[in-house]
């Protein structure tokens, strides 16, 4: 059975159905085709014990740009409520997100000093934000053949980084490419405040508080955060599968798309596992940039270089996530005191985060993992049953291949560490557990289509971020006329933020000459 | 060894070089040939900084702590006539990787026979190699603009700093896409990574990988180390790139050979003369106070010392406004090297390659797998030095045999890591430097077995003996860490990057300015000439 329509969109998580929704809104007629039964990709609500749901693998819903919301007619979930993000220490616990005067008052309760250097800290990121926020809602500029850029915009980068002030600038240019411990020590004094902060630098990638470049991620991470989708990342996708139903996309679920149908060197469509072909003249795929290109495109439709560039492209997964049923509330203790908190982070210091990271660098086990950890049901109550919880927890760091095999044995030696660092913050945790599931990176991996595991389809190094994935697929296209890429694999990079899949509909509504190849 | 005088000529100079190190030796030079009267003074009996040879057990001269020069430029050598002063140097014949199963490889100088030791663990490498190298040497190309250039303020929109720029990026804007491209990843990449997309065995990646993390306390799978595997493909000796030598008498000899050209000209140079602080009379530097108390005024001071001892010592925190101290205060030293000189009673010899041979002429890592460097930096990161640490070892009596008595020799070892920073702190590290002295020689004493019956003689060099000794903050051997947040117009601080100092008529000509470390010269060379261009002004 042949179908024919103006675009397809592979992939039905957030970037895709971003792009279907706004390509839909342009007047396109849209199939969007999901390998899984449900939407969402990595933000879907999966049922992992009868009547518990996790609210995906994110816990925070990063960056979504007002303008993409605005054109999808969902501003109204924006809020400026974001949940705080908790650091946990010894009996101690503080805010370090959220805005100045109130995590300040918080930190101060523990080191006097640390309460202003909080300002000082937001104050930077603010100060910094419009040249943060101009690389992740722009499309990219061509670093590597910058003379073939329009000046105009050249110069519009250029001057949006000197409209800093000349202070700023060099301060900016000098801390970006810092180790974040480093940069952390120039700010902060408590340990566990610059464990915890140093975790949304490296958390998912390859890197740890003492690799250098860490202190750009941060950078971008910190210098956006102010808003928040209420009902988080699952809401989110909700959402924008609601709104792409309501603009006609027409939306498969359960198709597994086997190839892409090339013409001589232009897209003719895709065909399913089951044998259908669609026929559209665009494709605009959301998965990583590797599975399109190495997996679904046939042999010999990219050049050696491109092929080798594309699987030199980094994805060392390094997050484990973990998701428990638990009966009752979570709260977490401070001294005498019980908390009801929705997002914390227990990493003691950066060198706790660091000697982590040290462990899978040699495929072995973290001896103490730190935690990233989220209580969905404190915003999403139906997730569990009445007067239960769900909690979800990302562990850092968790290698993809274990040395000896992921036994389960290594499985529930690593679940029983998890479990034994939360007891130590939440009373009886482990005996008020009903559940738990382990996803690790190789799990992550077959569970989603995401190789490696890693859920920024590809690591933010800097080199993957300036040139995202390779040179022959700059600004979301790709050397086969009518494909491009729409998901975090592509410009500006992963976290949930809709702009990869947002600034690709121009590579298939305003189609310019794909890249040339090298000759070989 | 050369001699000096203890007690200057006269009270009054139209220069006072502070620190005769390789850096303020060259500055001296350049100003004395310019017709200035130049005085150089120097804390310790020998000149050199830590280019420096000295008799440290009768007979054997150990070079002390630098052993190899490569990117020394080629420009000042001949502006300064080094050879004609004595500068001799020989190039390394190969890079040798003992394994501790026995086998080994050697990297020649001459590719083919480099190919065929690669193709024993590797044939698809062994094709790649040149590539590799032809790449590399490309991009090195690119980048020698950079080095001998100030480094431009990117902040600044001043016609003559966009001037700078322009120049300085002229390698790249002839660089294609592709090379871009190889470039963005070389300076962004770890060099275990970068390494990985184009070679396959261990054997050969692990002591490529190392050249990335010499004086840095990074590791070979840390971002931004791949960069400076690009350094060591800029080497030029005589004109011929990526060649790392030998200096005859040590890297001592390349400091004396530049104070015999500066005293040619008519700089006088002053040892056992240590300066207390500059002499600074409404912000303007006067001259300089000895440790003895005598003063001895100048128009310009220059400060071959590092930024730490630069800004808080000769200057003093007084006489600086908050934003500088602070930034100074941010400028990183955290040492993690160290180094071990033995006098042996005969040449070492390796199981895996018995005998003399020509696998000795050059240069020995023990850095047998990415495992084992990553393995020696994890250990450092948290306050000890690696128990089975990365060696670079050399045997300078086969090129210089003068350095020892007849048939024997010296091991000059230099060790990553040993951090500054040793566990309950830095003053900690007196009692802890033999158990380090040992794990070098146990680490050497397992590719060469009767090495400890032979040896004579050991000097251990602790980052805090290079603290105290030679004047090295923090045990850094590049005066500061090489990061991207402190190089080019950030070295040694904002606004503080072409050689001048808040103190008018003090400038600094360090390996704390651009471009930075090693036994280069440049920044000697650069302080000198834009000291010249103020004074033409």
């Amino acid at each position: 059975m042949n179908k024919k329509t103006d675009v397809i969109v592979i992939g039905g998580g957030h970037n895709g159905l971003t792009t279907a929704c706004l390509l839909a809104r342009a007047g396109k007629q849209v199939t969007l085709v999901e390998k899984r039964e449900s939407l969402g990709g990595l933000a879907a609500a999966i049922e992992f014990e009868t009547g518990f749901h996790s609210a995906g693998l994110w816990h925070d819903v990063g960056n979504v740009s007002p303008t993409t919301m605005k054109a999808l007619e969902l501003e109204q979930f924006v809020t400026d409520e974001v949940p705080p993000v908790h650091a946990l220490g010894e009996g101690v616990l503080a805010t370090i997100t959220g805005p100045a005067d109130r995590a300040a008052f918080e930190l101060a309760q523990h080191v006097a000093a640390d309460g202003r250097n909080y300002a000082r800290y937001r104050n930077f990121m603010g100060r910094i934000r419009p040249v943060m926020e101009r690389f992740l809602t722009h499309r990219p500029l061509n670093v590597l053949a910058i003379e073939d850029e329009a000046p105009l915009e050249v110069l519009k980068s250029a001057f949006g980084l000197r409209m800093l002030g000349g202070e700023d600038m060099i301060e900016l240019l000098r801390v970006a490419p810092m180790p974040v411990v480093d940069f952390l020590d120039e700010y902060f004094e408590s340990d566990f405040i610059k464990g915890a902060l140093s975790m949304s630098a490296v958390l998912g990638t390859f890197t740890a508080p003492r690799s250098p470049g860490t202190t750009l991620h941060l950078l971008f991470q910190e210098a956006l955060a102010g808003k928040h989708f209420k009902g988080g990342a699952t809401a989110l996708t909700a959402e924008l599968a609601q709104r792409a139903a309501d603009l006609g996309v027409e939306i498969l679920t359960g198709a597994t798309v086997k190839s892409i149908l090339l013409s001589k060197k232009q897209v003719r469509g895709v065909e399913l596992a089951d044998g259908t072909e669609i026929l559209a003249d665009a494709v605009s795929a959301s998965c990583n940039p590797k599975t399109v290109l190495l997996d679904l495109l046939p042999i010999g439709a990219l050049s050696y270089t491109t092929e080798r560039r594309v699987s030199n492209f980094r994805c060392r997964g390094t997050v484990a996530q973990m998701l428990f049923a638990v009966d009752g509330a979570v709260t977490f203790s401070e001294g005498t005191a019980e908390h009801e908190l929705q997002r914390v982070r227990i990493a003691p210091t950066a060198n706790h985060v660091e000697s982590a990271f040290d462990a899978i660098k040699y495929n072995e086990l973290s001896r103490d993992p730190v935690l990233d950890i989220a209580v969905p049901t404190l915003e999403q109550p139906s997730l569990a049953p009445a007067g239960k919880s769900v909690v979800s927890v990302l562990v850092g760091y968790v290698p993809y291949q274990l040395d000896g095999g992921w036994t389960d044995t290594a499985r529930t030696h690593l679940t029983e560490k998890v479990i034994a660092t939360i007891g130590r913050h939440v009373k009886d945790f482990d005996k008020r557990l009903i559940a738990t599931k382990l996803s690790t990176p190789a799990d992550i991996e077959t569970e989603y289509g995401l190789p490696g595991g890693s859920l920024y389809h590809g690591e933010p190094g800097i080199d993957q971020l300036i040139v995202r994935p390779v040179p022959e697929c700059f600004d979301h296209r790709t050397p086969i006329v009518g494909l491009s890429l729409c998901g975090s694999g592509t410009h500006p990079g992963g976290s949930v933020s809709c702009m990869a899949g947002s600034l690709a509909t121009r590579a298939v509504l305003h189609p310019r000459k794909p890249v040339t190849e090298a000759a070989a | 060894m050369m001699k000096f005088k203890t007690k200057p000529e006269h009270s009054r100079y139209d220069a006072i070089v502070v620190g005769g190190g390789h850096n303020g030796l060259t500055c001296a030079a350049y100003l004395a040939m310019a017709g200035k009267s130049v005085l150089v003074l120097e804390k310790r009996p020998v000149i050199g900084g830590a280019a420096v040879s000295e008799e440290i057990f009768p007979g054997f001269t150990y070079t002390v702590c630098s052993y190899v020069v490569s990117l020394f430029r080629p420009h000042i050598m001949r502006d300064l006539e080094l050879p004609r002063h004595g500068l001799e140097i020989i190039p390394l014949e190969a890079s040798f990787s003992p394994l501790p199963d026995g086998n080994s490889l050697c990297r020649w100088g001459d590719p083919n026979r480099t190919r065929r030791e690669i193709a024993r663990f590797s044939a698809r490498d062994a094709e790649t190699y040149p590539q590799f190298s032809m790449a590399m040497s490309q991009l090195a190309r690119f980048t020698k603009s950079i080095i001998d250039n100030p480094a431009p303020n990117p902040a600044s929109l001043s016609p003559g700093e966009l001037v700078q720029a322009f120049r300085t990026s002229e390698g790249l804007r002839h660089a294609n896409a592709d090379q871009r491209y190889l470039y963005l990843k070389l300076l962004t990449m770890s060099a275990a990574d970068f390494l990985d997309e184009w070679f396959e065995s261990d054997v050969l990646k692990a002591p490529m990988s190392v050249s990335g993390i010499i004086g840095t306390f990074l590791g070979v799978r840390s971002p931004g180390t791949a960069y400076v595997l690009l350094h060591h493909y800029m080497g030029e000796i005589d004109g011929a790139m990526r060649a790392w030598g030998f200096a005859r008498g040590g890297t001592g000899g390349i400091s004396e050979a530049i104070a015999r050209s500066a005293q040619s000209s008519g700089a006088e140079i002053v040892t056992e003369a240590g300066v207390a602080n500059v002499i600074i009379k409404n912000g303007i530097a006067t001259g300089v106070a000895l440790a003895n108390g005598d003063e001895i005024s100048a128009d310009t001071v220059v400060s071959g010392l590092d930024p730490r001892r630069t800004y808080l010592g000769l200057i003093g925190e007084e006489n600086l406004d908050d934003e500088v101290i602070g930034q100074i205060g941010h400028y990183k030293y955290r040492g993690s090297s160290g180094k071990v000189n033995l006098a042996v009673d005969r040449l070492p010899e390796f199981a895996c390659r018995p005998g003399d041979g020509p696998h000795l002429y050059g240069d020995v890592a023990i850095a047998p797998s990415v495992r084992y460097l990553e393995k020696a930096y994890d250990q450092a990161k948290y306050g000890d030095f690696s128990e089975r640490p990365y060696i670079n070892m050399v045997v300078p009596t086969l090129v210089d045999p003068t350095m020892a008595p007849p048939g024997k020799h010296i091991i000059s070892c230099f060790v990553q890591y040993a951090p500054y920073d040793i566990k309950e702190g830095a003053p900690n590290w007196p009692e802890r430097s033999e158990a380090f002295g040992d794990a070098v020689v146990d680490t050497l004493a397992e590719y060469i077995p009767n090495l400890k019956e032979t040896i004579l003689h050991r000097q251990v060099l602790t980052p805090w003996d290079l603290e105290q000794d030679y004047g090295l903050t923090e045990g850094n051997i590049f005066h500061g860490e090489l990061s991207l947040e402190q190089l080019l117009y950030l070295r040694p601080a904002a606004g503080w990057a072409k050689y001048k100092t808040p103190v008018r008529g003090l400038w600094m000509c360090s390996s704390g300015t651009h471009p930075g470390g090693g036994i280069m010269g440049a920044s000697g060379e650069m302080a000198a000439k834009a000291i010249l261009r103020r004074q033409a002004a």
